[in-house]
C-alpha cells in the first residue's frame, strides 16, 4: 500500500509546512509500526501501568501511523541556554496540540472515504490525573514505529531531537512497518557521556537512573501557575534537542 | 490527601483569568487581588495591594500587611510599625460572628500580635474559626504538637489536625507533618504529597523569582533548594546544594 503511506504522509507534511505559524516547524518524521508487533503485547509490563493494545482501541487494527513534528530550530534557540521557560516556546505547545488534532481528523476523515477504519487518541489530556499515566502511549508507539529513542530525559529523541510532539493513528490497512533503528539517538546512552537533561531539570525529578512524574507534574503545576504557559523544557533543549546522534 | 498541586494549579488558573478582567476599584477588590498574590507566593505584588487597601482603613488588608511586615514577606519588618499595625486591627477588628475576625484573634493571642500572648484565648478563637479556616485548623495542630494553652502536646491529636488542614489545602501542614514524623522516609504515610508539595512550592518559589528577580526571591529559592528534598539521593542533595549556591549568588547581585 505505497500509495498510502504516500497519502498519509502528504497530509501530514502539508498540514505541518503549511501551517499558518510554519516557522515553528521543521519537517515531519513518519512511522509505521504493525499492529501485530509483540512488543505492543509487552508495553504493560514494560512500562509497569496498564497500556491498550492497538486492537482494543480498534478491533481491526493492522497499522500504527506515528507522526513526530519536530519544533524549528528558532523556537530551540530561544529556550536553550536558559533556565526559564519562554513564551515562544510555551505558544508551541498550546498551537501543536491543534495542529496534532487537526491532522488526526483530517487523516482519519481521508482514510475513511477510502473505506479504511481509523481511529485516533488527542495528543494531550489522556491521561489519568491521579496515577499520571496514559494507556496509550505516543512515545512508546513511536519507539515501536522506528521514529526514535527513548532518551535519558525519558523523552523521544528522533533523528531531528527531541524538542517536538508525538501523534499517532490506528487504521486498519496494512503498511510495511518503518525498521527501528539499531541503536540509541541519545549521547549518554551512546558515549557514558552528556546528561545535560539530569542537570538541567530544576526538581531532581529526572536522574540517571529514574524519572519521578509527580515531582515533575507537582513542579510544573506550581511554576505555571499564573502566566498560562506550559511547559518548562529544561529536559528537552540539551545537545539532542534538535538532532539525534545517530 | 494528594491532587492538592492540581487543584491549586486549576483554581490559580481560573483566577487569574478572573483577574485578567477585572477593574481593581475598591478596597476588597484590593485585598482580594491580594491574597491571590499572596497565594502565588508573589508577597511583593500583594504587599502593594494590601497598602492600597489599608489605606483605606481596611481591617483585614491592615492586618496582612503588618503580618507581611513581620515575616519579611515582599517588606521589610519594622516593629514599631507593624505593632501599630497589629494594635489597629484589636481596636476595631469587630467582625462579629465571622470566622476570618476569629482566625485573626486567635493568631493575635497566640503570637502576641499587638497584644500580649494569651494562648487559652488564642485556642478559643481557633477552635471558633476552625470549621472555614484550615489555617485555624493548622493552628490548632501547632497547639497540640508543643502543648499549650492548657492542652497537653499529644502528637496523635496534632497529626489528625495537620492532616485536615493540608485536604482543606493549607500547604504548611504537610511540611509539618513531615517535620513530626520520625523514621525511615520510605516509611512516611504521605510521601507523595510530601514530594509534590516542595515540587509545587519550588515551581511557586522559581516562577516569582523569575518574574520579579530579586534579592528576596532568589534568597527564598535557595533557601528550598538548600533545605533539600525530603528523602532524596546524595545526587540530588548535591545537584540542590549548587543550585543554592546559584541562588544565592544571584541573590547578593540583586540590587533589590
Amino acid at each position: 500500500m505505497d500509495g498510502l503511506s504516500t497519502i498519509i504522509e502528504t497530509i501530514v507534511q502539508e498540514e505541518v509546512m503549511q501551517h499558518k505559524e510554519s516557522f515553528r516547524y521543521r519537517e515531519a518524521i513518519i512511522g509505521y509500526a504493525s499492529a501485530q508487533d509483540p512488543l505492543y503485547a509487552k508495553l504493560s509490563d514494560i512500562l509497569k501501568t496498564k497500556q491498550l493494545h492497538p486492537n482494543e482501541i480498534l478491533p481491526t487494527a493492522k497499522t500504527v501511523v506515528v507522526y513526530f513534528i519536530p519544533y524549528s530550530l528558532s523556537i530551540i534557540q530561544k529556550i536553550q541556554g536558559k533556565n526559564v521557560i519562554v513564551q515562544e516556546w510555551s505558544d508551541n505547545y498550546t498551537i501543536t496540540n491543534a495542529l496534532l488534532e487537526r491532522i488526526g481528523c483530517r487523516l482519519r476523515a481521508k482514510l475513511q472515504d477510502r473505506g479504511i477504519r481509523a481511529e485516533h487518541e488527542p495528543p494531550t489530556c489522556n491521561f489519568d490525573p491521579i496515577e499520571l499515566t496514559t494507556k496509550w502511549s505516543h512515545k512508546a508507539s513511536a519507539v515501536i514505529a522506528g521514529i526514535g529513542t527513548f532518551g535519558l530525559n525519558h523523552l523521544i529523541i528522533t533523528p531531528s531531537g527531541t524538542a517536538g510532539r508525538l501523534g499517532s493513528i490506528i487504521i486498519d490497512a496494512d503498511i510495511p512497518p518503518t525498521q527501528r533503528p539499531e541503536t540509541s539517538y541519545c549521547l549518554y546512552y551512546k558515549t557514558g557521556k552528556c546528561k545535560v537533561c539530569v542537570e538541567k531539570c530544576p526538581t531532581g525529578a529526572l536522574t540517571e537512573t529514574t524519572f519521578d512524574r509527580f515531582r515533575c507534574n507537582a513542579y510544573l503545576d506550581g511554576k505555571n501557575i499564573h502566566d498560562l504557559q506550559q511547559g518548562c523544557a529544561m529536559c528537552s533543549s540539551g545537545p539532542c534537542a534538535a538532532k539525534g546522534f545517530c | 490527601m494528594s491532587t492538592y498541586t492540581d487543584i491549586e494549579h486549576e483554581k490559580a488558573l481560573s483566577e487569574t483569568l478572573y483577574w485578567e478582567n477585572k477593574q481593581l476599584t475598591d478596597k476588597k477588590a484590593f485585598f482580594a487581588y491580594a491574597q491571590y498574590q499572596y497565594a502565588l507566593k508573589d508577597y511583593i505584588e500583594a504587599v502593594a495591594w494590601y497598602k492600597k487597601a489599608a489605606d483605606e482603613q481596611y481591617i483585614p488588608a491592615i492586618y496582612q500587611l503588618a503580618y507581611c511586615m513581620r515575616y519579611s514577606l515582599g517588606i521589610s519588618s519594622d516593629c514599631k510599625i507593624e505593632e501599630r499595625l497589629f494594635q489597629t486591627v484589636l481596636a476595631h477588628d469587630d467582625g462579629g460572628y465571622e470566622t476570618a475576625v476569629k482566625y485573626r484573634l486567635g493568631m493575635s493571642y497566640t503570637y502576641g500580635f499587638g497584644t500580649q500572648i494569651d494562648e487559652v484565648k488564642g485556642l478559643a478563637y481557633f477552635n471558633q474559626a476552625k470549621e472555614e479556616q484550615p489555617q485555624a485548623i493548622y493552628e490548632l495542630g501547632l497547639y497540640y504538637k508543643s502543648g499549650k494553652g492548657g492542652v497537653k502536646a499529644d502528637k496523635k491529636t496534632a497529626e489528625t489536625y495537620f492532616r485536615e488542614a493540608y485536604d482543606r489545602h493549607c500547604e504548611q501542614a504537610i511540611f509539618e507533618l513531615f517535620a513530626m514524623f520520625e523514621g525511615n522516609f520510605e516509611d512516611f504515610a504521605y510521601v507523595r504529597e510530601i514530594k509534590e508539595a516542595y515540587s509545587f512550592k519550588l515551581g511557586q518559589l522559581m516562577r516569582v523569582a523569575e518574574l520579579r528577580p530579586c534579592k528576596e526571591y532568589f534568597t527564598r529559592l535557595a533557601d528550598l533548594y538548600q533545605q533539600g528534598y525530603p528523602g532524596d539521593t546524595n545526587e540530588n542533595l548535591g545537584k540542590f546544594a549548587r543550585l543554592a549556591q546559584k541562588y544565592l549568588q544571584k541573590a547578593a547581585g540583586a540590587l533589590v
